[in-house]
């Protein structure tokens, strides 16, 4: 037995507001029925598993693909299905359409046993990842996205394996994580990390997703709900929103020491930008990086403010290097309509015109490759 | 202009919850050192009796016979004892909290009414959600960025790892007395397949190398 005083408060928090909102539903008269929420993923296969790490490989939507394929690398804190949300709304679905090759990383979820990996463990992970599509493309190197968290893996990673890399996508990547703009990074600085870790294990995601809630309470405990009440007759804003409150509750725990690292060394020490990170004996230039990279802001993000991304520019040594702001928060980024109007397919176009010089013997000239001779998959 | 009926009630509140707590609150409000080191006597000295009589238990006869199987067990009330102090702590600490979360909302309590009263909006339940919102948002960012606010909310928090802490020793004293392994066994044994697996994952990335 032991007490998860964390739970308890979230369950203090969760329970008054479900009952309020039981009552608004009440006062809103007889309710259209809503069915069980379901997430419109595309079709993918999971080619490899590490553990509890697998590696999903989508299905293409068009018949050629361009020679060099995209891994998406998501947060451990949450699901990586954001930029797969539903049909309409699918980040995953305009790469597709573009011949890109969409391969994402599934953190799935950690058990006692994994609360000794650290960031460096994360990253070799993402490694044997890049191994298997290298192997199974024959694609010399990859296109690499990461969002929120798995951006600072995937700029750690472009550091240490630059060889593997043909261009990096950042998204909501925190960087420097000294700005007072946000409100994670004020509180990050007095976090007693040894404690929390010491104590759990595995950082519990109740614990975070509190820690989240308490960055903005009244949009995201007030608000939010008074929203939905206000459209509860409207199908598909009741989809959408029970879609959202799926993933944003869908949360694992984190391994202990990569969340005792990322405190400790990026929260209160700021090692990355400084190029002071070490792991596992290896240090983190991010002047090693030398490859495209493009790097996608919201400017209106209060997790990841734009101050904390945006420092990256300056610490790459890549020549082709382009930042795309968009007025958007965090997950509003991956989900809003407007990003999908206006934002994902200038990504994407992006993306294409750097998937052509994967190696020397691939360029626009010698076209692209048959989708059925992309990885194979385990089916 | 007289005080607003909210402010009166907030301010009594604070102040009858003040008095109430004084005893243990009594020095850490001020920062006096002189007054924390002396003046919170009563828990303590409760909580540290308590654990001098579970310790001096040990020695009595009857239990230092059996020692060896109840002392895990006696040891246990002795965490009990450290762990009401440490919940006291915490209470302490959540009272102090909810009083600054308490001013910012009278902060925000006092705003609105000004704006009530100086731009009337109406019987519009909706704008005057929209201005209870905007309120509400400001006030709360602001005492949430304040450094001194995540100073105390980061002692609350670390308070309650400690607490936790005793409760997991605790339940660890237990099941070693009821031969159980205990979490800090089952550690030990994820720590040792977790190098385990370490090396033969750099094993088999030195056997694929070229």
């Amino acid at each position: 037995m032991s007490l998860d005083w964390f739970k308890m408060m979230e369950q203090s928090f969760k329970e008054p507001y479900i009952r309020s909102l039981n009552d608004m539903m009440k006062t809103a008269g007889p309710i259209p029925e809503i069915p069980a929420v379901r997430i419109d993923t595309l079709p993918y296969d999971v080619v490899f598993t590490d553990g509890r790490v697998k590696l999903l490989h989508y299905k293409p939507t068009v018949q050629e693909l361009l020679p060099t394929p995209l891994l998406i690398v998501y947060a451990q804190i949450n699901r990586y299905y954001i930029l797969d949300l539903q049909h309409d709304k699918s980040v995953v679905k305009h790469y597709l359409e573009k011949g890109i090759d969409v391969f994402v990383v599934d953190w799935g979820d950690p058990g006692p046993e994994d609360r000794y990996e650290t960031i460096y463990d994360q990253i070799e992970y993402m490694d044997d990842a890049v191994e298997y599509i290298r192997k199974t493309t024959k694609a010399e190197k990859i296109n690499l996205q990461g969002y929120c968290m798995g951006g600072t893996y995937s700029a750690i990673y472009t550091s240490l394996y630059h060889e593997k890399v043909n261009s990096l996508i950042l998204q909501a990547a925190p960087i420097d994580f000294t700005v007072q703009a946000g409100i994670l990074n004020i509180w990050g600085k007095y976090i007693d990390a040894d404690k929390i870790v010491d104590s759990y294990g595995n950082v519990p995601s109740s614990l975070l997703n509190l820690g989240f809630l308490m960055i903005d309470p009244v949009r995201l405990l007030v608000d939010k709900y008074v929203k939905f009440y206000e459209n509860v007759r409207d199908k598909d804003y009741v989809q959408n929103f029970l879609r959202m409150e799926k993933w944003i509750f869908d949360s694992p725990d984190l391994p202990g020491e990569v969340y005792r690292q990322f405190i400790k060394d990026l929260y209160q020490r700021n090692l990355l930008s400084k190029n002071e990170l070490v792991v596992e004996g290896k240090k983190v230039d991010l002047k090693k990086i030398r490859v495209p990279l493009l790097n996608i802001v919201g400017t209106s993000d209060t997790l990841v403010p734009p101050e904390s991304s945006i420092p990256i520019m300056d610490l790459v040594s890549s020549s082709d290097k382009e930042m795309l702001k968009f007025a958007s928060g965090h997950i509003g980024i991956s989900v809003s309509a407007r990003a999908h109007r206006d934002l994902w397919p200038k990504a994407s176009q992006w993306i294409a015109d750097r998937s052509f010089s994967s190696d020397k013997s691939t360029s626009k000239d010698s076209v692209k490759i048959k989708a059925s001779r992309s990885a194979k998959s385990k089916d | 202009m007289s005080e607003d009926p909210y402010q009166k009630f907030y301010k009594a509140w604070i102040d009858a919850t003040k008095g109430y707590m004084a005893p243990w609150l009594a020095g850490t409000q001020t920062g006096d050192q002189n007054q924390s080191k002396s003046a919170p006597h009563f828990r303590v000295d409760w909580a540290m009796q308590s654990k001098d009589f579970f310790e001096r238990m040990l020695w009595f006869p009857p239990f230092s016979v059996i020692q060896g199987t109840a002392g895990p067990a006696i040891q246990n009330y002795v965490k009990y004892a450290e762990i009401s102090s440490l919940s006291i702590e915490i209470y302490k600490k959540w009272i102090d909290l909810y009083l600054e979360f308490s001013r910012a909302m009278t902060e925000v309590t006092t705003k609105l009414n000004t704006r009530f009263l100086t731009s009337a909006p109406g019987a519009d339940p909706k704008q005057v959600y929209a201005i209870w919102l905007e309120e509400l948002t400001q006030g709360l960012d602001k005492l949430l960025r304040s450094e001194e606010i995540a100073g105390k909310m980061a002692g609350f928090l670390s308070n309650i790892m400690d607490l936790k802490k005793e409760t997991d020793g605790f339940m660890e004293n237990y099941y070693k007395s009821i031969n159980i392994p205990t979490r800090s066994e089952m550690d030990r044994a994820y720590k040792e397949i977790y190098d385990l697996k370490k090396t033969l994952r750099k094993m088999k990335k030195n056997s694929e190398s070229p």
